[in-house]
């Protein structure tokens, strides 16, 4: 019997592998994907962004999707049908291999959402069940073990730290960095380096960068990108006491009436084994880990396992928000400066927070963040940007050619990210659909979308002031799109944790009210998500649940 | 999802519906054409047309990539289905039109066909499709037996990243 058995190997599973581990207990990582490593990724767009490698065939493996029509109807449609695909990187390391890691911590006003900004009619705001300060120091930990980089400077949201500044210094900056920090200055904005999940030199025996100028979306093959493979899963099976078993599916839980027993799952060839273990973590991402629940019933759990107040999947959210760009034309500059804007490979690496907070009617209303960068360097993409006009008519021919070119090797798009709290409602939530069933027969999840409406005004009031900062820097053409569909790569909720069982999943330490061995670490606890991605604080929060698993292990001695 | 990508596929959601609604238009049958990559070669012309700063479409190996794709189990088999099924509607309304299918035109027809059919829901639906193809073809790496010496990324002076992929490692 293992000491403990975690599903899921991405940030939320693999904290408590590598503490664990480490600790000399024995771990099994159970994921559904491939083992892939440094070895195996490529700059290949084709297999990447427009196959979609790393993510299950949606034939074999879907969700179905609710949306709700003109008429207030819900309508579902399943995703092989659809351009939906809720599907992450399913590997070993899970997404955190395919990010940006742009590393944002949660700010002290972030885990008492309701009583700082009271209720919001429509939306099941509440505050956190921990504070900053519990959190802060397993925050500070990422940053030293999994590595951040970045350089700390001082604008009205910075949150308490424990460390003066980050262990390691900002990646290779882009040049067009002092030209952003010289605008917000003038218009009185905080420029902030964003700080990154990739180590700018060789470190915690990992390589450093080698500024390949794909990043986001693509595996790392230096090691660099703080994915939960490189930074901790290495370490963890270097210690002799973990197991992965990759291309392995887990698709049902067993318990008693008071703990978990045995976890059952189908190998890469398709054979059921099942595994047992003191303690479980899930930690599957919110959609999946909801759906195993629900797929697992039994005597002690009729509904699912932990659903016995229909709370399991409850409140999913996403990050609201959406993007935007300007385009920095050659012909208007000098050649010092067009020089600048060829330079690839190097990160802009700057955010905007001074409207994490603001005030709108005499209320305070919590905003958010936004991350500026280039337009991702993929090339089809880029293209296929360019074949509509003004006027929503294709364009070919010459015309065509032209305006790629001009895409190309004439300007250079400067884009930026606006990232807010969806606020959790009734109508955004995980459930099973029995009709429709996964390559193996199980159901699938099924994903009911609302938004407020509430995240699209915050949105645009955020995308506005980044509009204003691309106009003051020269560019041209400057567009954003603040919209209500919900980016796949960033979801949390599903699974609360607090401290009313009626009302939540989890305990405070992510145990399950109604199981003594069950834990849940990926992003399914949050009952917010604040105005951030999500990583770091899934990473954080991973590590603090280690520590008390390790205390009750200890306990047990 | 992007915006136009949504609108798309709720284009393609109501598909057939909406395309059966414009073919209704043809009155009379005709022979559909068995290959429909010869037809597609045309168009690619008049989508792409050689000039100084662009070398021909034909040079990319955009066809042989397009027929690869066909036994592409990553692509969707509706989206397949739309390559080939444009092209059938394409010679429809170009037997519609001029009683001559598509790749006996002159230029100038052929031009005034493709405004046509972009004005309607499939015909849109369809140039992007062969567009968002095309361009994947010029844009891959060259692993894959399009854009061969890298001269779509010459064309548009385009760096790939690093490690590009071997061959034994190559999708598909």
């Amino acid at each position: 019997m293992y000491d403990i058995c975690i599903i899921g190997s991405g940030p939320g599973g693999a904290p408590i592998a590598y503490e664990l581990a480490h600790a000399g207990k024995k771990v099994l990582v159970l994921e559904k994907g491939r083992h892939y490593t440094e070895k195996d990724f490529f700059k290949d767009e084709l297999a990447v962004s427009r196959r979609d490698i790393y993510t299950p065939p949606l034939e074999e493996q879907q969700h179905v999707i609710e949306t709700q029509d003109e008429n207030g109807q819900w309508q579902s449609v399943e995703a092989k049908n659809s351009n939906w695909n809720f599907w992450n990187g399913s590997m070993v390391g899970g997404s955190s291999n395919l990010m940006s890691g742009y590393f944002h911590r949660l700010k002290p006003n972030d885990f008492k959402m309701a009583s700082v900004y009271g209720k919001i009619k429509g939306a099941n705001v509440v505050d956190w069940v921990i504070d900053y300060k519990t959190l802060e120091p397993y925050y500070d930990k990422v940053e030293k073990i999994v590595g951040v980089s970045g350089r700390v400077v001082q604008h009205p949201f910075l949150e308490p730290r424990s460390s003066k500044d980050y262990s390691f210094r900002p990646t290779w900056e882009h040049p067009i960095a002092s030209w952003f920090d010289l605008t917000c200055k003038h218009l009185g904005y905080h420029s902030i380096p964003t700080a990154r999940a990739i180590l700018p030199h060789n470190a915690l025996e990992r390589k450093g960068c080698s500024y390949s100028n794909f990043c986001g979306s693509y595996g790392c093959a230096t090691g660099a990108k703080g994915n939960a493979r490189s930074a901790l899963l290495d370490k963890a099976l270097k210690t002799g006491n973990c197991t992965i078993l990759s291309e392995s599916f887990v698709y049902k839980i067993d318990t008693d009436d008071k703990n978990a027993t045995k976890i059952y799952y189908f190998d890469k060839n398709n054979k059921p084994f099942f595994v047992k273990a003191k303690i479980f973590v899930l930690a599957a991402q919110p959609i999946e880990t909801a759906r195993l629940l629900l797929n697992s019933k039994n005597n002690h759990f009729p509904r699912g396992i932990l659903n016995n107040f229909n709370q399991v999947g409850k409140n999913l959210i996403f990050s609201a928000g959406g993007t935007g760009e300007g385009q920095f034309t050659f012909t208007n500059l000098p050649k010092e400066k067009r020089d600048v804007l060829l330079l690839r490979g190097a990160f802009v690496n700057r955010s905007l927070q001074d409207w994490y907070e603001y005030t709108k009617n005499g209320k305070k209303i919590k905003g958010g963040t936004i991350d500026f960068l280039f337009e991702h360097a993929n090339p089809t993409s880029r293209a296929m940007r360019e074949v509509y006009d003004k006027n929503s008519n294709l364009v070919w021919g010459e015309a065509l050619q032209k305006k790629i070119q001009y895409a190309f090797m004439q300007s250079r798009k400067f884009t930026f990210e606006v990232f807010n709290d969806w606020l959790p409602t009734n109508d955004c939530f995980v459930s099973v659909d029995d009709k429709v069933k996964d390559k193996w027969g199980v159901p699938v999840g099924k994903i009911r979308l609302n938004s407020h409406p509430h995240d699209i005004e915050v949105g645009e009031f955020l995308a506005q002031k980044a509009v204003n900062v691309l106009k003051e820097m020269g560019a041209v053409n400057v567009t954003s799109s603040i919209s209500a569909a919900p980016p796949p790569n960033l979801v949390a909720g599903g699974c609360r944790f607090g401290n009313d069982e009626k009302s939540s999943v989890l305990d405070k330490n992510c145990k399950a009210h109604a199981l003594n061995n069950l834990y849940i670490t990926d992003a399914s606890f949050m009952p917010t998500g604040g105005s951030v991605p999500y990583t770091w604080t899934i990473y954080a929060n991973s590590f603090r649940v280690a520590d008390e698993i390790l205390k009750r292990f200890n306990m047990l001695k | 999802m992007k915006r136009r990508e949504f609108i798309k596929y709720s284009v393609l959601l109501l598909g057939s519906s909406a395309f059966a609604s414009d073919l209704k238009f043809y009155s009379y049958h005709i022979n559909i054409i068995q290959e429909p990559f010869q037809s597609i070669s045309h168009v690619l012309e008049q989508l792409f047309p050689p000039n100084i700063a662009m070398p021909s479409v034909h040079s990319f190996n955009v066809v042989g990539f397009l027929k690869a794709l066909m036994q592409d189990p990553r692509v969707k088999n509706e989206t397949k289905q739309i390559l080939q099924d444009g092209v059938k509607w394409l010679n429809q309304t170009s037997q519609n039109s001029y009683m001559k299918n598509y790749k006996e035109l002159t230029l100038s027809q052929k031009e005034k066909l493709l405004q046509q059919i972009s004005q309607k829901q499939w015909g849109d639906t369809w140039l992007w499709y062969l567009m968002n193809y095309s361009f994947e073809a010029m844009f891959s790496d060259p692993v894959y037996g399009a854009n061969s010496n890298k001269i779509g990324w010459k064309w548009v002076e385009y760096e790939s990243g690093l490690p590009r992929p071997p061959k034994v490692n190559a999708y598909v």
